[in-house]
């Protein structure tokens, strides 16, 4: 697959080995988490599509992933610029790929931009859709319910929508909501097959009005297709599994002509104040990063930005892109990489179909291989800014590369992989031995545990890994207190080893979350014991979630980690003391 | 209470618990008192299942825009009988 950007777009094309054909394959990909979820398995969709002789290209929504997020605005909202977008991929893939027939495939918001596609345009064989939505309006009534409980804010329609990283205005709601695929027209002779979670009247009635039409259509149940949209958080977990699909294209729209494939010109996206470039790096160049440089004065150092928990380098709301650009306009650098087996990053040789696990694949291989690459272009300083699980691994990937000298932690879950296994512990670790003993007596609770539907014995385990990690502290702490010379922690000793070697390390944490208490089971009173160690810094900031998809914490989070990085970024001329500007807990 | 010969409260259920399969979640025991947020489903799930029975029944109680979102799931079922009902 070959990196490309056209439009304000980035995107991948996945081309067969013989080079193009007279059919080509457009992907149109969910939206927001939809997204997420679905990124690695839409990789594997794209390779095996080439395999099969189809050249297919992914490719990013203006607003959304790696793009820019200009024409947003011209376009009058997401949605119109999200359809010219879909447009604007189509004809830039006939174009690039001499193909001159189109398949075009839509995973769930994806799927009603590549329905009206395929109904607008007179070149689009066939049709794919993966769990589409099928009516707007239900679909904005999703979204809304969902802002409102995260939000803890009830967004009015007729004000357009706060949800994750988009702001709909108020044209983009009605468009969306006004979509009802029902009444799409699509051509006689298409080819179109819907996979569909779960059987619904909507899918018989939109399969119905399109076959009235003359289009061919076919329904599938969603047996394969499972990882697409399943959050599994942590365990390493196949790809959705496309081979049913892939038959299916051969039959319905066959590859005719072998054709070869002009050399592309390097992708490269401008946003304002930002030149990016995607980076393949590592062994056999399996690694894929996103570079985001200044176009001005650029500072050495250069923050290497990991995937939060599994999802893609872009960030969950895009988090990371934002960060990436905030850091560019003030001159600094940045490469926002997929770990191994996530987002564009192929797994371990013979793991490619696999979604690797969160926690327990060591990753030090490729924040060094990071470096490495960013070393050969010339940077001197090298960050590691990680979230949740890339906070565990940039800690531990700092105790292997001596190069790391700066490291931006957010909600670290854990100092170490839990005895009761990572799955068990973060599933369980909320409930305090308190709060646990308190609803055992609940006939419901030994109800769910007799039915097996917990399992006790873990559910013992994360307990008492709890209470021992709580009291072999209070042992330390009594040690100290006594002026005994306690053992440290690895915690401790892993911070202590950090500090000795000049590493900068910044914890922040949202308020409340589970992970702050790890961090005090550690650092009981974080203000003093963080003392001890030189260049260690924490803060609760109350304005972000979990994963930093509310975008006035961000602001704030983004704000203090620039800081923290400016504070000794001597080539940027900056003060060397670390003083946070923004609004901190 | 039912629209087009379904059982709200039958249908509510089902969709909860097919939604907690799809998403692989582990669903509390069901009851009336259950606090949504605390029955194994996330913000996805309700917003999710909000969707499907606009879809499947026709029912859409928030779309006045001024309706909380309810507490228990007892309180969630009530907001769709009681809009069949209005």
């Amino acid at each position: 697959m070959t990196p490309v950007a056209f439009a304000g777009s980035f995107g991948w094309l996945h081309t067969p080995a013989f080079g193009t054909g007279d059919v080509a394959v457009l992907i149109c990909p969910g939206i927001a988490y939809d997204a997420l979820l679905s990124h690695a398995s839409l990789r594997l969709l794209g390779d095996d599509l080439a395999e099969a002789g189809y050249p297919t290209l992914r490719f990013d929504y203006p607003g959304t992933a790696d793009a820019c997020d200009d024409g947003i605005e011209e376009a009058g909202g997401h949605w119109n610029a999200w359809r010219r977008s879909v447009d604007a991929a189509a004809n830039w893939l006939k174009a690039t790929t001499g193909a001159r027939r189109l398949i075009v495939c839509g995973l769930r918001g994806g799927g009603m931009l590549a329905t009206l596609a395929a109904a607008a345009r007179d070149d689009v064989a066939g049709l794919v859709l993966l769990a589409p939505v099928l009516r707007g309006q239900s679909y904005m009534r999703q979204l809304q319910v969902e802002a409102q409980i995260r939000n803890g804010h009830e967004s009015v329609p007729d004000d357009g929508l706060v949800y994750r990283e988009f702001i709909f205005n108020q044209e983009t709601v009605a468009a969306i909501s006004a979509v009802d695929l029902r009444t799409a027209v699509l051509k006689a002779g298409q080819k179109v097959i819907v996979y569909s979670q779960a059987e619904s009247r909507l899918t018989a009635e939109c399969a119905e009005a399109w076959s009235a039409n003359g289009a061919e259509v076919m329904c599938r149940g969603w047996e394969g297709m499972e990882p697409l949209l399943r959050h599994h958080i942590v365990d390493e977990t196949s790809l959705a599994d496309f081979s049913g699909l892939v038959g299916w294209l051969r039959r319905a729209v066959p590859q005719t002509g072998q054709l070869p494939l002009a050399p592309l010109p390097p992708a490269e996206l401008r946003p304002p104040g930002c030149i990016e470039t995607p980076m393949r790096f590592g062994e056999d160049d399996r690694l894929f990063g996103m570079l985001c440089r200044p176009i001005g004065q650029m500072s050495e150092t250069v923050v290497i930005i990991g995937n939060g928990g599994r999802d893609p380098h872009y960030g969950a709301a895009r988090h990371a892109v934002a960060f990436a650009r905030r850091l560019a306009r003030l001159g600094i650098a940045s490469l926002r990489m997929d770990f191994a087996g996530l987002g564009d990053s192929l797994g371990p040789p013979g793991q490619e179909r696999f979604l690797t696990h969160m926690l327990s694949l060591d990753r030090n291989a490729d924040i060094s291989a990071a470096v490495d690459a960013l070393e050969e272009l010339g940077f001197r300083r090298f960050a590691m800014q990680g979230l949740c699980a890339g906070a565990y691994h940039g800690f531990h990937g700092a105790l292997a590369e001596p190069r790391l000298s700066v490291l931006l932690l957010i909600n670290m879950p854990m100092f170490t992989l839990p005895d009761a296994g990572a799955l068990e512990y973060l599933t369980w670790r909320e409930m305090s031995p308190a709060v646990f003993l308190k609803k055992l007596p609940r006939l419901g609770s030994w109800i769910s545990l007799l039915q097996r539907r917990r399992d006790l014995g873990t559910i013992l385990r994360v307990q008492f890994d709890r209470v021992r990690a709580q009291a072999t502290n209070r042992l330390r702490g009594l040690a100290v207190r006594f002026g005994l010379a306690p053992q440290p922690s690895f915690a401790q000793a892993a911070l202590a080893s950090l500090s000795a070697r000049g590493v900068r390390t910044l914890f922040l944490f949202s308020r409340g979350d589970a992970e702050l208490d790890v961090f005090r089971q550690e650092f009981n009173d974080p203000d003093r014991d963080l003392s001890a160690y030189a260049g260690a810094a924490w803060r609760i900031v109350k304005e972000i979630d979990h994963d930093l998809t509310l975008v006035a914490g961000r602001d704030i989070v983004e704000a203090v980690m620039i800081d923290f990085i400016e504070s000794r970024d001597i080539s940027l001329g900056k003060v060397q003391t670390f003083r946070p500007k923004a609004v901190l807990a | 209470m039912s629209t087009a010969g379904k059982d709200i409260r039958g249908f509510i259920l089902e969709q909860v618990q097919a939604v907690a399969r799809q998403q692989k979640k582990t669903l509390a025991p069901l009851s009336d008192g259950l606090p949504l947020l605390e029955s194994g489903l996330d913000s996805l799930c309700i917003a999710i299942i909000v969707a499907n029975l606009d879809d499947e029944l026709g029912l859409d109680p928030f779309a006045s825009g001024a309706v909380d979102m309810p507490v228990t799931l007892g309180d969630f079922i009530r907001l769709y009988e009681h809009g069949v009902a209005a």
